[in-house]
């Protein structure tokens, strides 16, 4: 009897979760990430709770874009672009947090190791796979390892991305994964967006979908500018 | 002070760069010369993207070509018939210039195109200027030595059709003349981001002939339509004026001019122009280094939008 009760216990401590609690949940503490005129990055925070054995991985992405890597080699002395190839639906930023080692991350597509695509392909992509994390590191939208997840408590996690000044805009997504003996035992979304509010955003507007009215103004700013400027000087 | 920029979408140090075109601003003061062609490399020195430096530049250029042209306006000392037909070349070249820049730019190749023409640019100009300044320090002057040399038309120009007249330059000339040389103007204007008189002034003296009161007033008329043309064409084509960008460039450089025409009657003639060639030399084989220097990464990684 004593047995059938503990036995009773141990399932429902070690079971799976129930349907009221989903394992892994998180949240935000801003949608959106305003990009003003004095913009110099951001500080994104992400909370999330735990209720089931695993590791969790939180990863930021970007929207996803076309990326094209170059070579330089010397023709005549000088360093000139020749060889090139394209990369599609590489995110345009990418960070992640995790408290597992590296290694552990490998069969999940997640990391820096799968940012640099297949391993399958030719072996002369291989530096220019290389090259396309590499040079996203320099400019600061990939990162340079797996950032920190800090667990208040076993249940309750908290991760700080840092969004640099250049941080592309457009819809970005935080994913956190549980993972849990060798296998993705759940996941779960949140969406994000990055963008110009303001004065910025009116501009970047108009030169995109007013080319040619943005073009004028800018004309006449500069027309005004130097004809002011020579008629103040009269008096 | 950051500041960021709507359309290169990365901040920049307002005050370097406000810094920057008034330096520039000043020297154009005091030397005359539109300070296009030594801005546009040092904006790119300092990170911000070649098509945006262009493409805002321009935008720049309309403002201190305004501000330049107007005394000359007002002394009536421009040939406005000329202006018009070198403006009808200069809006043909910067329409192609456009063109070929953004070609540039799909080909990965506009680093590489900018660098080469700059290089060949400042070296020239610099190394005329160094020889021009040099040889006046240690050649007395005898006579009217830096008076242009008219010696007539040749032979090979006085044969082109489409003779016009042009009663303020007292010329009889074919129109084809002035238009091609607003169209070379125009060219090299909207892909290197310069105003273009550097060339157009020795060209008017030289292959056209113009009395040189004149000359500065007209290619600065020719420059204003031209960097107009060039600003709304790289908005359109290629979104790479960036307002904000262009302000900080504006005040800087309209004030750096007034600056400089206040300090034109301090320095002294021949060793400013020297300093000048050398500034302008710098910058050529800074660009000239960066071409031959085997870079810090050799793979680089673009955007496609």
């Amino acid at each position: 009897m004593r047995a059938f009760f503990l036995a009773m216990v141990f399932v429902t401590l070690c079971g799976p979760a129930s349907a009221k609690t989903p394992p892994l949940n998180l949240d935000l503490a801003q949608d959106h990430v305003n990009i003003t005129t004095g913009f110099t990055g951001s500080t994104l925070s992400v909370f999330g709770t735990r209720n089931a054995r695993g590791d969790v991985v939180v990863i930021l992405e970007g929207p996803e874009k076309k990326h094209i890597v170059r070579q330089k080699s010397q023709v005549l002395g000088a360093w000139i672009n020749r060889a090139w190839r394209e990369f599609k639906g590489v995110p345009s930023y990418y960070d992640y947090a995790t408290h597992v080692p590296e290694n552990k991350l490998r069969p999940f597509s997640v990391g820096l190791e799968s940012l640099k695509g297949d391993v399958s392909v030719d072996a002369r992509d291989r530096p220019f796979q290389d090259a396309l994390v590499r040079n996203k590191q320099a400019r600061g939208l990939f990162p340079l390892s797996a950032g920190k997840i800090t667990f208040l408590d076993p249940a309750f996690f908290r991760v700080d991305f840092h969004l640099p000044a250049n941080v592309p805009r457009g819809d970005y997504q935080v994913r956190a994964l549980l993972l849990n003996r060798g296998r993705i035992a759940y996941e779960t979304r949140h969406n994000m967006s990055v963008g110009q509010v303001g004065a910025s955003a009116w501009v970047y507007k108009m030169a995109h979908k007013n080319a040619f009215l943005y073009g004028l103004l800018c004309v006449l700013v500069a027309f005004v500018s130097g004809w002011l400027s020579n008629v103040l000087v009269r008096r | 002070m950051q500041i960021y920029l709507p359309i290169a979408e990365m901040a920049v140090e307002a005050n370097s760069i406000f810094l920057l075109s008034a330096f520039v601003g000043v020297l154009s003061g005091i030397f005359g010369i539109g300070g296009g062609f030594l801005t546009t490399p040092i904006l790119i020195f300092t990170g911000i993207p070649p098509a945006i430096a262009v493409g805002t530049q321009a935008c720049q250029l309309v403002a201190s070509s305004v501000a330049g042209s107007l005394g000359h306006l007002r002394r009536g000392n421009v040939d406005m018939k000329m202006g018009f037909v070198m403006m009808a070349g200069g809006l043909v070249g910067t329409l192609i210039g456009i063109m070929i820049f953004n070609l540039l730019q799909f080909l990965g190749q506009i680093d590489l195109a900018i660098s080469l023409l700059y290089i060949v640019l400042l070296g020239s100009i610099g190394a005329l200027m160094m020889v021009e300044s040099l040889t006046s320090v240690f050649v007395r002057k005898r006579g009217m030595k830096g008076e242009f040399n008219k010696s007539g038309i040749s032979p090979l120009i006085a044969s082109l059709p489409y003779k016009m007249r042009f009663p303020r330059s007292k010329l009889f000339i074919s129109a084809l003349v002035p238009a091609g040389i607003g169209f070379v103007g125009g060219l090299l204007s909207s892909i290197l981001g310069v105003g273009g008189g550097f060339l157009l002034v020795p060209a008017m003296i030289y292959i056209l002939g113009m009395p040189p009161l004149l000359v500065a007033g007209t290619s600065l008329f020719q420059v204003i339509f031209v960097t107009m043309a060039s600003t709304i064409m790289h908005a359109v084509t290629g979104q790479t004026v960036d307002i904000v960008l262009g302000l900080i460039l504006i005040l800087g450089g309209v004030a750096g001019a007034q600056l400089g025409v206040v300090f034109a009657r301090f320095v002294k003639g021949y060793f400013a122009r020297i300093l000048l060639a050398l500034l302008i030399l710098a910058v050529a084989v800074r660009l000239c280094m960066e071409m031959f220097v085997p870079p810090h990464d050799v793979f680089s990684t673009m955007v496609v939008l």
